[in-house]
């Protein structure tokens, strides 16, 4: 674990974004957590524009679907078809349970798709497995990073 | 016997046959006259000169032509025929079989003897005339006798001949097979009888190829020999036109791309009171500069005609024009008539201008039914994930609250935070559900088979867990192989077999599932030994989120049964239950052939 891993949550309901962080915060995640509340701040985000010109590049992005002005799946698209932001890897998180969402999203090349759970504790299960393994074990480029 | 008085009365005897003719639709194509024995010369003589006189000789209102007169050059003919050394015999043979085939154009009645009918084919009568004087050869009459099918006496001695009685005889005739209705008496041999045998009588001859006509009556024997030639064809004409005229269909008959004939249906269809108005008029110039499709309607007009021609019929839709330009849709039927070598087009108008608004009506019904179905659906969806949103929220929160703040509260905010949690549950549980019902729908593409079979089993391995609490028995039997969405039925076979489960014997719980095939249906059972149905609920269990029982003791939203209703229902199958409270439940289900 040379270097602290950068989480961009993409999320447009403080409630959610919120609970992630508690939930990360609880589980005591080493990750460096950075929130935006919807697609067009999270591309300002990943593309170090504006207000955001001092930010990092995150390693992992966890993105809510729903969105207003920009849905996730377009933010994903937009990701995916930037050379210099494809790498990175994007969970998706959503409510819905719909296999078309689940397909279309996977073959935008999303890296993983979460249902939201209703239930407070398989939400902190959830939470702790993203770190356990996307946090502790998956190895991120060089690269990454703002060191 | 004045021949002056002869001739009057053969003009007469020709007059009235034409007239009945005449009356019977019939075309005068031809007569022969074949004269009689007394005054014979006089009376060829007089017809001679009326031939010459006018080129054809007209009788009576009909168009007569006379082919064959002369007496004596029949007798020529015969003397001719002997010094060929043909047997006469074998010139009646040939006739008969002629005539038994049908293409004896002739036969005639008269004392005359062989004598050659239009085509030049020799005929025979029944008696010969030699130049030696008559003889009426027995051996004849029994060659001629079996050709004989009727034998009618129209009138009877002294009666007048008059158009209605030959008319009404001619009606009973058989039309199409050989028939010689010959005299049934011999008038009397001698040249003396003929004064005493005053008969009228009538001598009618047909074959396939016409009629031939002829009448006697008493004092000449005068016979006469009208070739009416496909009188049937006439006959059937009036017939037809008839059924033209009086049609409801607009019929109109096309030739060399003009309309030269239209019935009163077709006059109605286009609302013309003037016949004359589409005499010679071109479809093209009935019909708008373009179909709906978008084509030039005169370049289309060519195509079709020629299909029909091609083909032997056509029929298509059609926009055309009433004269007053406003435009209606027809169901245009072509079929070509043979016709002389014409070409020639019978046509059909159908007016389905009520068809086609009625079809319209329907699309668009249909499509804002489709569109309404979709919005449903779009609406569902969004509901059911919007309103997940907040409700997650607030679950989640309680929890977090209950989580936070446990024993820092008292005991009734633990109750209180419960409810709100379970409830929170619930609803999303119900959402959840809806969303499943209202995303009910089968695939339009083309159905797998499924073995049934193989769904069961996979139904009771998803029920697995539910199956061994409940330590039930259960017997799968024969089931077919049927055409539907793999998912939806698997979700009728899991949800019926997981309420047998579910409201299942605690002693000795028992599951039965069978299947039967009744006409063009099969029918599925699912029985049980379970608790069972008051039949007063038979009906609403099968509504959306009904339910029966306490929460508590069975769980479900009560969407199970809403859901199979839905999905049998779409497959044009019928869902039902047979059950008595404590007596069990069978849940039947029928579903068509593949």
């Amino acid at each position: 674990m040379s270097r602290k891993i950068n989480l961009l949550l993409v999320e447009n309901n403080p409630g959610d974004a919120d609970l992630v962080a508690e939930m990360l915060r609880s589980n005591q995640s080493s990750c460096g957590l950075f929130h935006v509340s919807n697609g067009v701040e999270a591309m300002a985000f990943l593309r170090k524009e504006g207000d955001y010109n001092q930010s990092p590049s995150p390693d992992l992005i966890l993105m809510d679907l729903s969105m207003p002005q920009m849905s996730g799946a377009e933010v994903l698209r937009e990701i995916k078809t930037d050379a210099s932001l494809r790498m990175i890897p994007v969970i998706i998180m959503s409510s819905s349970r719909s296999n078309h969402d689940v397909e279309e999203l996977y073959s935008l090349q999303a890296s993983a798709y979460i249902e939201k759970p209703i239930d407070l504790e398989r939400f902190k299960q959830i939470i702790c497995a993203i770190d356990a393994f996307w946090i502790q074990v998956v190895r991120y480029s060089l690269r990454g990073g703002n060191e | 016997m004045n021949p002056t008085s002869a001739y009057q009365k053969i003009s007469e005897k020709i007059a009235l046959i034409s007239a009945t003719m005449k009356m019977l639709g019939w075309t005068v194509l031809g007569i022969t006259l074949l004269g009689a024995l007394i005054g014979v010369h006089a009376l060829s003589a007089k017809i001679d000169e009326e031939l010459k006189l006018h080129g054809d000789a007209i009788y009576g209102t009909g168009r007569i032509r006379i082919f064959e007169v002369k007496f004596r050059a029949l007798l020529a003919q015969i003397e001719l025929e002997r010094r060929d050394g043909v047997s006469f015999q074998k010139h009646v043979q040939d006739l008969s079989e002629a005539a038994e085939r049908g293409t004896a154009l002739f036969s005639a009645y008269s004392n005359a003897g062989i004598v050659k009918d239009v085509t030049g084919r020799l005929a025979y009568t029944r008696e010969v005339i030699t130049p030696d004087g008559i003889v009426a050869g027995k051996e004849l009459l029994a060659v001629w006798f079996p050709l004989e099918r009727k034998i009618k006496a129209v009138a009877q001695q002294g009666d007048k001949l008059n158009p209605a009685v030959i008319a009404d005889a001619l009606r009973e005739a058989d039309q199409s097979s050989l028939k010689f209705i010959s005299l049934s008496e011999r008038l009397a041999r001698e040249e003396d009888n003929y004064h005493k045998a005053k008969l009228s009588r009538l001598t009618l001859s047909r074959n396939l190829l016409g009629l031939y006509f002829a009448a006697t009556t008493g004092l000449l024997i005068p016979l006469v020999i009208l070739t009416g030639r496909m009188e049937k064809l006439r006959e059937s004409e009036t017939r037809f036109r008839k059924l033209f005229e009086d049609s409801a269909e607009a019929i109109l008959i096309l030739e060399d791309g003009v309309f030269v004939d239209c019935n009163r249906a077709a006059f109605a269809i286009l609302g013309v009171t003037d016949p004359e108005r589409i005499r010679h008029i071109s479809p093209q110039s009935l019909s708008p500069e373009f179909q709906p499709d978008g084509r030039r309607s005169d370049e289309k007009a060519a195509e079709m005609i020629a299909y029909a021609f091609e083909r032997g019929s056509n029929l298509f839709e059609w926009m055309h024009l009433r004269v007053d330009g406003t435009p209606f849709m027809a169901e245009v039927l072509l079929t070509p008539i043979q016709d002389k070598g014409r070409r020639r087009l019978h046509v059909v108008w159908r007016d389905i201008t009520e068809r086609k608004q009625a079809e319209q009506v329907r699309l668009k019904l249909l499509a804002e039914l489709e569109r309404s179905n979709q919005d449903l659906e779009k609406f569902a969806y969004i509901a059911s994930h919007d309103l997940q949103e907040p409700l997650r929220m607030v679950s989640s929160y309680t929890q977090l609250l209950a989580e936070k703040y446990r024993g820092k509260l008292d005991e009734k905010a633990d109750k209180y935070i419960f409810y709100a949690v379970d409830g929170a549950t619930r609803m999303h549980d119900l959402i959840r559900d809806l969303l499943a019902y209202a995303s009910v729908h089968k695939t339009e593409s083309a159905l797998p088979e499924i073995q049934c079979s193989e769904l069961v089993r996979d139904a009771l391995r998803n029920l697995s867990c539910a199956i061994e609490s409940s330590r039930a028995t259960v017997i799968v039997g024969e089931l077919p192989v049927i055409r539907a969405d793999r998912i939806l039925m698997l979700q009728v076979f899991q949800n019926l077999i997981g309420n047998a489960v579910k409201f299942s014997n605690p002693n000795n719980p028992r599951i039965e599932i069978s299947s039967r095939k009744e006409g063009r249906e099969w029918f599925f059972e699912i029985r049980d030994n379970g608790i069972g149905i008051d039949p007063q609920f038979h009906e609403r269990i099968f509504g959306i989120f009904q339910r029966l029982h306490d929460r508590k003791k069975y769980q479900g939203t009560g969407i199970g049964l809403a859901v199979v209703k839905k999905i049998v229902e779409q497959y044009d199958g019928r869902i039902w239950v047979e059950s008595n409270l404590g007596q069990g439940a069978c849940f039947a289900f029928s579903f068509p052939e593949k």
